[in-house]
C-alpha cells in the first residue's frame, strides 16, 4: 500500500462558516522547574475561526505546542482564557473536559500514539466506542475513513504491522472519525519523509476542504507551513507574526 | 452525544483488557501462575489438612468416645488435663474428693443403651450405643511387669465402629521357640479371661497367644489380680500405644471388679452427624432419668458431644485451622502484593498509552476501571487455571492417602488420639470456594491502588511519561 496516493470519495469543498471556534485572550503559562518559573506563554491573543487551516509554526520552546495543548483541553492555562465554540476551558471540570476532547476535537500526534492492543480498524472506531455509537454505524464510518486515508485494505492491522506513514494515516482516521470540530494536529509530519508528509498534507487538506473539519497545526515543516491557509509565527511564547494566505 | 452506557463501557474494558493480556505474555504468564500455583497449593494443603482433622476425628470418636458420650463428670475433668504428668502432679498435691476412675462407673448399662437407641429410633435418628471402660495396672507375665491401660469393650458391638478387630495380628513365639507365628483371635462375647495385647507390650512380656498373663490393680483400696489368657496380639498407631495397651471384654471388666452391667462410658456412633444436636437433646433428657437409678449417689452423669468429650482433639483441630488460615492469609496477600508490583509497573509502562486514551475522550474513572478489568480478568483465568491444577494434585492424595510416615514417625498423638501416619485427603467443596472466591478478591484488591493512581493522571503528563510497550 502506497502512502501517497489516498482515495478521497468525496470532491466537494465545504464552504467555511467563519464562526470563532476557538477563542484565546491574554493566555499565559508558566512551568515550574525547581525554585524557578518558566514561561511558555506569555499573552497570547487569537482566534481561529471554523474550517481554517492554520499552523503554529516556530523555534523549539516557542510555546507551539503548549498553545495546542491549552486549545485541546490537555493542559489549564496559569492564566488568561481559552474558549472552544464559545465554552471557556476554565470553567470546566476534568470529566466535562474528558467529554469536550471525546465530542469536539481530535488529536494527531507526532509519534502516533495509536493504541498498541487495538488493530488500525479498532484505532479508528475507538471514539466511536467511547461515545457509544451503535456497532453498525461505527464500521460503516470507520470503514469510509479507512479508506479516505487508503488503508481500507489494513484495517485489520495492528500498529506494529504498519509502517510510520500507515500508522499516522490510521492517527488522522481516528482523529475524523468522531466528526470533530477541530483537529489539533501536533508536528504530525515530523517522523515522516517528505514524501510521505506531502501526501498526508495533502490529504488532510482534502479533508479540511470537504468536510469543512478546522485543522490546527503546530509544525516545523515547510510542507505544511506551505499548504497551511494562515501560519502563526511563535517566538519566545508570544505571537510574532500571523499571516493569512488568500 | 451519546456517551458509553455500563454494558458498552463493560465490553469495551474487558476487551481492551483481555488483549492487553495476551500481548503482554510474559507478565500475564509469570503473575497468572504465581496466582495458580499458589491456589493449587492452597487448595491441596486444605484438602490434606481436612483429611487429617477427619481421620484424627473418626478415629478419637470410634475408639474413644462416639459423637456423643455418657460419663461422670469427673471423666471430662480428667480428660481436661491431658499432659499426664501434670495430671499426676495434680493429683498428687491435692488427695482428690472426686471419684477415682474405677468408682466413675454407670450402672444398668445395657438399660440406659436399649433406652437410649429406642428413643433415637422414634426421633428416627440412626444410632448405635456401645458401652466402654477402663482400668489401669500391672501386666505380669514370667520375664517381667508393665503399666498397661486395659479397655473393656462389647467385641459384638465393637467392630461396627472402630477398627480393632483389623488390627490383629500373628503372635510371634517367644523366645527361643521356633515355628510359625500363631494366628489371633478376637475376644468372644462371654470370654472373661480373653485378652488382647499390643504387639509390643506382648513382646516385651514374651507373651504369645495361649499364654496365660496376670493383670494387678488397684481396687476399693486393695490390690486385686486377675488371670487372663492371651487371645492375640493387636499392631496399633504408636508405640506408646502398642507398649500399653489391651483389649478385654466388658464381661472381664464386671467379673474383675465384682459387678454386673456396668461400663465407664456409654457412646453413640449416630450414622449422621448432622443430627447430633437433636441426639444430644435426647440423650440428655435420657441420662437425667437414669441418673436416678444409679446406686452411687456421688456419681453424677453428663451427656457430651464428641467435641466436649474431646476437647484436647477438638480445640487442636479448631486451632490448627486458625493457624492455617493465618498462614494461607498471609502467603495470599504476599502473592496479592506480587499481583499489585505486576499491575503497579504494568500501569507504569503503560502511562502513555492511557495519556492517549484520556486524550481521547475516555474518562480516568474509565482508566482506572480497566486496570482492576485486567487484574479481575486475569484473576478469573489463573484462579480457574489453579483451581483445576488444585483439584488434580489433591486427586491421588484423596484416591490413594500420603504417607507421612517418614516425616512423623509412628504418628503424632493429639489429645491421646494418634493420627494415621497415611493421611488422605478428602474434597472440602467450602475450601475450593473460599480459596478460589479469596484468589480472585486478592486479586482484584492488588489493582486498586494502582487504579486509583491511574484516575489522578493528567492526559498530558501521563503521555509525557514513560511508555515501553
Amino acid at each position: 500500500m502506497s502512502d501517497s496516493h489516498p482515495q478521497v470519495s468525496e470532491q466537494h469543498e465545504v464552504t467555511s462558516t467563519h464562526e470563532t471556534i476557538v477563542h484565546i485572550q491574554d493566555l499565559k503559562k508558566a512551568y515550574t522547574q525547581g525554585q524557578s518559573k518558566v514561561w511558555a506563554l506569555r499573552g497570547v491573543d487569537l482566534e481561529i475561526k471554523a474550517g481554517e487551516f492554520t499552523a503554529f509554526m516556530g523555534p523549539s520552546g516557542s510555546g507551539k505546542t503548549t498553545l495546542l495543548n491549552m486549545i485541546g483541553a490537555l493542559d489549564r492555562p496559569s492564566e488568561g482564557i481559552v474558549k472552544i465554540n464559545g465554552r471557556s476551558l476554565g470553567e470546566m471540570s476534568d470529566t466535562e473536559r474528558a467529554e469536550l476532547r471525546r465530542n469536539k476535537v481530535g488529536f494527531i500526534f507526532q509519534s502516533y500514539n495509536l493504541l498498541p492492543v487495538l488493530t488500525a480498524y479498532e484505532n479508528a472506531e475507538f471514539v466511536l466506542m467511547v461515545r457509544g455509537v451503535p456497532e453498525a454505524e461505527r464500521k460503516a464510518k470507520v470503514m469510509e475513513l479507512l479508506t479516505a486515508v487508503g488503508l481500507g485494505e489494513l484495517a485489520h492491522r495492528r500498529p506494529n504491522e504498519l509502517s510510520g506513514g500507515q500508522q499516522q494515516r490510521v492517527a488522522i482516521a481516528r482523529a475524523m472519525a468522531g466528526e470533530p470540530a477541530l483537529i489539533l494536529a501536533d508536528e504530525p509530519t515530523a517522523n515522516l519523509d517528505s514524501q510521505t508528509g506531502a501526501s498526508l498534507i495533502a490529504l488532510m487538506r482534502k479533508l479540511n476542504q470537504e468536510r469543512g473539519i478546522t485543522f490546527i497545526f503546530s509544525t516545523h515543516d515547510p510542507q505544511v507551513i506551505k499548504a497551511a491557509k494562515r501560519v502563526i509565527r511563535l517566538v519566545d511564547g508570544q505571537i510574532a507574526a500571523d499571516e493569512s494566505k488568500t | 452525544m451519546d456517551s458509553l452506557d455500563l454494558k458498552q463501557s463493560i465490553k469495551l474494558l474487558f476487551k481492551l483488557a483481555i488483549r492487553q493480556l495476551k500481548r503482554d505474555k510474559r507478565r500475564t504468564l509469570i503473575t497468572g501462575s504465581a496466582i495458580s500455583l499458589g491456589l493449587a497449593l492452597f487448595i491441596f494443603s486444605d484438602h490434606i489438612q481436612q483429611g487429617s482433622y477427619q481421620s484424627l476425628i473418626k478415629v478419637g470418636i470410634s475408639t474413644q468416645a462416639g459423637h456423643i458420650v455418657i460419663q461422670a463428670q469427673e471423666h471430662k475433668d480428667e480428660q481436661k488435663i491431658h499432659d499426664r504428668q501434670k495430671l499426676s502432679k495434680k493429683l498428687s498435691k491435692k488427695p482428690s474428693r472426686k471419684l477415682n476412675q474405677l468408682d466413675q462407673r454407670i450402672e444398668k448399662v445395657t438399660e440406659l443403651q436399649m433406652s437410649l437407641e429406642q428413643a433415637l429410633s422414634h426421633a428416627k435418628i440412626s444410632g448405635l450405643s456401645l458401652a466402654r471402660a477402663e482400668i489401669g495396672g500391672l501386666l505380669h507375665s514370667p520375664v517381667g511387669g508393665a503399666r498397661t491401660r486395659l479397655l473393656a469393650i462389647d467385641p459384638q458391638l465393637e467392630p461396627k465402629v472402630s477398627d480393632w478387630h483389623k488390627r490383629l495380628v500373628p503372635a510371634k513365639l517367644p523366645q527361643g521357640e521356633k515355628g510359625e507365628p500363631i494366628k489371633s483371635h478376637w475376644l468372644k462375647q462371654d470370654d472373661d479371661r480373653g485378652i488382647l495385647l499390643g504387639q509390643k507390650l506382648a513382646e516385651r512380656l514374651d507373651l504369645t497367644v495361649g499364654d496365660k498373663v496376670v493383670f494387678s490393680y488397684s481396687y476399693q483400696q486393695e490390690n486385686q489380680s486377675r488371670l487372663f489368657r492371651v487371645r492375640g496380639v493387636l499392631k496399633l498407631s504408636s508405640e506408646d500405644q502398642e507398649a500399653s495397651t489391651a483389649l478385654i471384654t466388658l464381661n472381664a471388666y464386671n467379673s474383675s471388679l465384682n459387678t454386673q452391667d456396668q461400663a465407664q462410658k456409654v457412646s453413640i456412633h449416630l450414622e449422621q452427624i448432622d443430627l447430633l444436636p437433636q441426639a444430644l437433646a435426647i440423650s440428655h433428657k435420657l441420662v437425667k432419668a437414669h441418673q436416678a437409678k444409679q446406686t452411687n449417689a456421688r456419681l453424677k452423669l453428663e451427656s457430651l458431644s464428641w467435641q466436649e468429650a474431646l476437647p484436647a482433639l477438638y480445640q487442636f483441630t479448631l486451632k490448627d485451622r486458625q493457624t492455617s488460615l493465618a498462614i494461607f492469609l498471609i502467603m495470599g496477600i504476599m502473592i496479592a502484593i506480587g499481583v499489585l508490583n505486576t499491575v503497579a509497573m504494568s500501569a507504569l509502562e503503560r502511562q502513555r498509552y492511557f495519556g492517549v486514551m484520556m486524550a481521547l475522550g475516555l474518562s480516568p474513572k474509565l482508566m482506572g476501571a480497566l486496570l482492576v478489568v485486567e487484574a479481575f480478568v486475569l484473576g478469573i483465568f489463573a484462579s480457574m487455571i489453579g483451581l483445576v491444577l488444585g483439584i488434580l494434585v489433591s486427586w491421588p492424595a484423596v484416591e490413594y492417602g500420603l504417607d507421612l510416615s517418614e516425616m512423623v514417625g509412628e504418628g503424632m498423638e493429639v489429645g491421646g488420639v494418634v493420627m494415621e501416619t497415611t493421611i488422605h485427603a478428602v474434597w472440602h467443596p467450602e475450601g475450593l470456594l473460599l480459596f478460589t472466591s479469596a484468589s480472585i478478591i486478592l486479586s482484584l484488591l492488588a489493582s486498586l491502588w494502582p487504579a486509583w493512581r491511574t484516575t489522578h493522571l493528567s492526559a498530558l503528563d501521563a503521555m509525557r511519561g514513560p511508555d515501553t510497550q
